[in-house]
């Protein structure tokens, strides 16, 4: 195998290793092309001779200033594809916006597919009337209308029940009905920072495969979990520690031996039952832990492990259980809560609590138990940063306090607050108006015209 | 007799008549909720001399409820029984109840004057913390009539059953109740005999005054008796409103007159129908069926006549403790790896914290004991059914 290196590779790695620190190399100031060529013949060898690297300046590494290659330029851009980033990304196109979805990984659905959080708590709540209605509604409902239709999509579809569903079968619906929309989608894409022009977002930086590009929108959507894009554009936030996890699924729970286990009291951490006969996904809650810490992150996912692999072998040494076995462990850590806006409404529990009827009212959240009265109104004033303009916040990490957050993050809220913020940021692309000046009015008329439940 | 005399006496009769109505009607109007102030339900039961001096010296402590009984028990010195006849609206229902039976005898019943044992029993066991039968007082049994009105259903009117069956002895005995039973009467009768011993020493012959001693040495020694050996027996069982004073003196403090359940916006105060022993039927305990105890009110410690709910100031609501919540970690749904935190965020007080040991992986909720006030709302808050897994318990 032959690599042809380069004299700047060279020196870049030195440089990196710190071998000519301090020798004055500056090359900090100087432009670079954009990265991402146009196609390259297969086969050929290339230099990278046009891309400008890192280096090190008086002992510090300092990255040269470079014009960035703008990747496209839509409406409405989506940072993030869970469940808050799809419903945002088919609202807004539906809307009628020009939309482009970026996602990190290389499916859709989030912490609901890549995490493995496959139930969906809290769609339903009890009415002044005593009478259970459905108040996640909209491309929520439609997402689990369609797992319906497909092999082994979804269990406990039903009124009070909370659905559990199958995160291939899940993967599959969420590229169709994306496809469908005819929304564009980056995968393998990580959005690292924001454009802004003052305090107005203009867009979005992300780094792939092909180097780092730029994405130019009239609205950007913060559905990145974490308001990676938010915080970059410089919005104000609170940042929480947070119980952190990692979900497994369990195989073969169809093959346990009924009569060996019979009398027994079932071994902890079995879970709870999954589209698919035998097989049982497992929730973690984890320590708290600083989801923006990448150490932290790498040692609760090293952590976690081990502890799964340890808790299926308690499993399997209980009688009856020995063929059971760790089907896979959740490619996503399961981060709760990192950030959270300071948005220009902020949901408090007590609002949940007390049923505050908000004007600007974009979405209902339920509460977990099923015997419980209290739907709880959701303000379009938390998706609207307080400071920065040009960006909407939709998911775990709009505006509220903490432990109301512990409400928000979950999957019904998250298609909620999506959904509107799709609706809002296509509104404001088409009107011209800056998010936190849409016609709240007209956003709550297409809402409802879309299917979701405001009341 | 002229008519010249006459007619003053009969001017008198009315003018006595209508001013024992308006005391009736000002005592219902107090305890009914139709004055702005909810706190005026605690005056009629207040206004008791002998609810105010033995809980009084039962709880030691005095506040300015405890002040409002002032002017009966000065008018008790200066004119016996004016109170009775002029002013009791018990009194004036049995009064109108007797008409209903006039062929009955209308003569004192020839009994011993059990109320002056009662009051005095009372007292004594009021000196060692339990006053025995403060219940018994007509103004308590009053008010836990008029107040039982304002919802008539569920067992809340058994707390107003004592009136009625005061009524229905007036119907039986005439006289027996008022003359003989009643602990307040006999107070008054007391305390003019008390002042006949200190100010006119010739006015009563010796032999009465050995035979009050005796008696008031006897009644008050076996109250201490009775009242001392109910305390040491009382145990921590049931949640309290916030302010009760302790366990063991509680059910005797307490009245029975139901002013802190009706006062309670969140109806979490019910009477006790036998759950916690005797000594504390119809005391008001709290359950967390639907709602908690809210941690900005204090409603339920302002309207308690006889301390025992002391008043609690809506800063210190945070530092009264009803109990504690604990947590069955065989049914949280926590501890099985789901995900809920509903008593976490309901914790008003950031009490409740949700706990990961890092070296068994297992969950479960841990409860501060100094900031956990036992208001119930984790309870309320709890998902699991039909048992919760977390409830308040006593302290």
């Amino acid at each position: 195998m032959s690599r042809h290196v380069s004299r700047r590779d060279m020196l870049n790695l030195l440089g990196a290793s710190g071998v000519i620190a301090g020798l004055g190399v500056s090359r900090a100031a100087r432009a670079d092309d954009p990265v991402a060529a146009p196609r390259t013949a297969t086969g050929k060898v290339v230099s990278s001779s046009m891309h400008s690297p890192a280096s090190v300046v008086d002992g510090k590494v300092v990255q040269p200033q470079r014009t960035l290659r703008v990747a496209a330029e839509t409406d409405v851009l989506v940072v993030g594809g869970g469940p808050a980033g799809v419903a945002a990304a088919l609202a807004a196109r539906r809307t009628g916006a020009k939309v482009l979805l970026v996602e990190r990984y290389g499916h859709l659905g989030g912490l609901w597919t890549g995490g493995l959080v496959l139930i969906v708590i809290g769609m339903h709540a009890k009415g002044p009337d005593g009478k259970l209605i459905q108040v996640t509604r909209g491309i929520g409902e439609e997402m689990m209308q369609r797992l319906g239709k497909v092999h082994r999509g979804i269990v406990n579809h039903r009124l009070g029940a909370s659905p559990t569903v199958d995160a291939e079968a899940l993967k599959y619906v969420m590229v169709e009905m994306v496809a469908e929309a005819g929304v564009d989608v980056l995968l393998h894409s990580w959005c690292v920072d924001a454009i802004v022009d003052g305090k107005t977002a203009k867009g979005a930086i992300f780094e792939s495969k092909s180097g780092r590009q730029a994405i130019l929108a009239k609205v950007v959507i913060d559905a990145s979990g974490d308001g990676d894009i938010y915080a970059a554009a410089g919005a104000e936030f609170e940042h929480h520690r947070f119980r952190t996890g990692l979900v497994h699924r369990i195989g073969n729970l169809d093959k346990v031996d009924r009569a060996k286990a019979k009398g027994a009291k079932p071994p902890r951490g079995l879970g709870g039952l999954t589209p698919i006969q035998g097989v049982n996904w497992v929730n973690m809650q984890g320590p708290e832990a600083d989801g923006l810490d990448v150490r932290d992150l790498s040692r609760l996912e090293m952590n976690h492990r081990r502890a799964i692999w340890r808790s299926v072998e308690r499993v399997r040494q209980s009688p009856g259980y020995e063929r059971a076995y760790l089907l896979e462990t959740a490619p996503q850590l399961g981060v709760r809560i990192t950030r959270l806006l300071t948005g220009v409404s902020r949901l408090t529990y007590k609002d949940s609590q007390a049923g505050t009827k908000f004007p600007d009212a974009i979405g209902v959240g339920g509460p977990w138990g099923r015997d419980k009265v209290g739907a709880w109104q959701i303000p379009y004033g938390c998706l609207v940063p307080r400071s920065v303009d040009g960006v909407l916040a939709a998911g775990r990490c709009i505006s509220g306090e903490l432990r109301m957050a512990d409400l928000l993050r979950i999957i019904p809220p998250c298609f909620v607050t999506g959904h509107a913020a799709g609706v809002a940021a296509a509104v404001s692309a088409k009107d011209g108006c800056p998010p936190r000046a849409v016609e709240v009015p007209k956003v709550q008329r297409i809402l409802k015209e879309q299917g979701a439940y405001l009341a | 007799m002229t008519d010249a005399a006459a007619q003053p006496k009969r001017t008198g009769r009315v003018l006595r008549a209508v001013g024992r109505c308006c005391a009736l009607a000002i005592a219902t109007l107090l305890v009914l909720p139709v004055l702005p102030a909810p706190w005026t339900a605690v005056v009629p039961a207040a206004a008791s001399p002998y609810v105010a001096v033995c809980s009084v010296i039962a709880a030691r402590a005095l506040g300015w409820v405890a002040l409002l009984a002032l002017p009966v028990l000065v008018l008790a010195f200066l004119r016996p029984r004016w109170f009775c006849r002029h002013a009791c609206p018990v009194g004036l229902l049995l009064e109108v109840v007797g008409w209903l039976r006039p062929s009955a005898r209308r003569h004192t019943p020839r009994l011993p004057a059990i109320g002056q044992w009662l009051a005095l029993l009372t007292l004594g066991a009021a000196l060692v913390g339990y006053p025995l039968f403060l219940w018994l007082d007509p103004l308590a049994l009053f008010t836990g009539f008029v107040g039982a009105a304002r919802e008539p259903f569920g067992v809340a009117w058994l707390v107003g059953a004592g009136l009625p069956v005061v009524l229905l002895l007036g119907l039986l005995v005439p006289n027996l109740w008022c003359a003989r039973l009643c602990p307040l009467g006999a107070t008054q009768d007391l305390l003019a005999a008390l002042k006949r011993l200190v100010w006119r020493r010739d006015a009563a012959p010796s032999a009465t005054r050995r035979a009050l001693a005796r008696r008031s040495v006897l009644a008050m020694g076996m109250g201490a008796v009775c009242g001392a050996g109910l305390v040491r027996r009382a145990r921590a069982a049931a949640i309290r409103p916030p302010g009760a004073v302790d366990e063991a003196r509680f059910t005797g403090l307490c009245i029975r007159c139901g002013n802190c359940m009706r006062a309670c916006p969140s109806e979490i105060l019910h009477p006790d129908v036998g759950d916690h022993g005797v000594a504390s039927f119809l005391t008001p305990v709290a359950r967390f069926d639907h709602k908690h105890c809210v941690a900005d009110c204090t409603a339920c410690t302002h309207v308690c006549p006889s301390g025992a709910i002391r008043p609690v100031a809506p800063e210190q609501k945070a530092t009264v403790f009803m109990g504690i919540a604990r947590v069955d970690a065989e049914l949280c749904v926590l501890s099985q790896d789901m995900d809920c935190a509903a008593c976490v965020q309901a914790c008003p007080y950031g009490a409740v914290e949700p706990k990961f040991d890092e070296d068994t992986y297992v969950s479960s909720i841990a409860i501060d004991a100094s900031t956990c006030t036992g208001c119930g709302a984790c309870e309320v808050a709890c998902y699991t059914t039909p048992k919760k897994a977390i409830v308040v318990t006593p302290r």
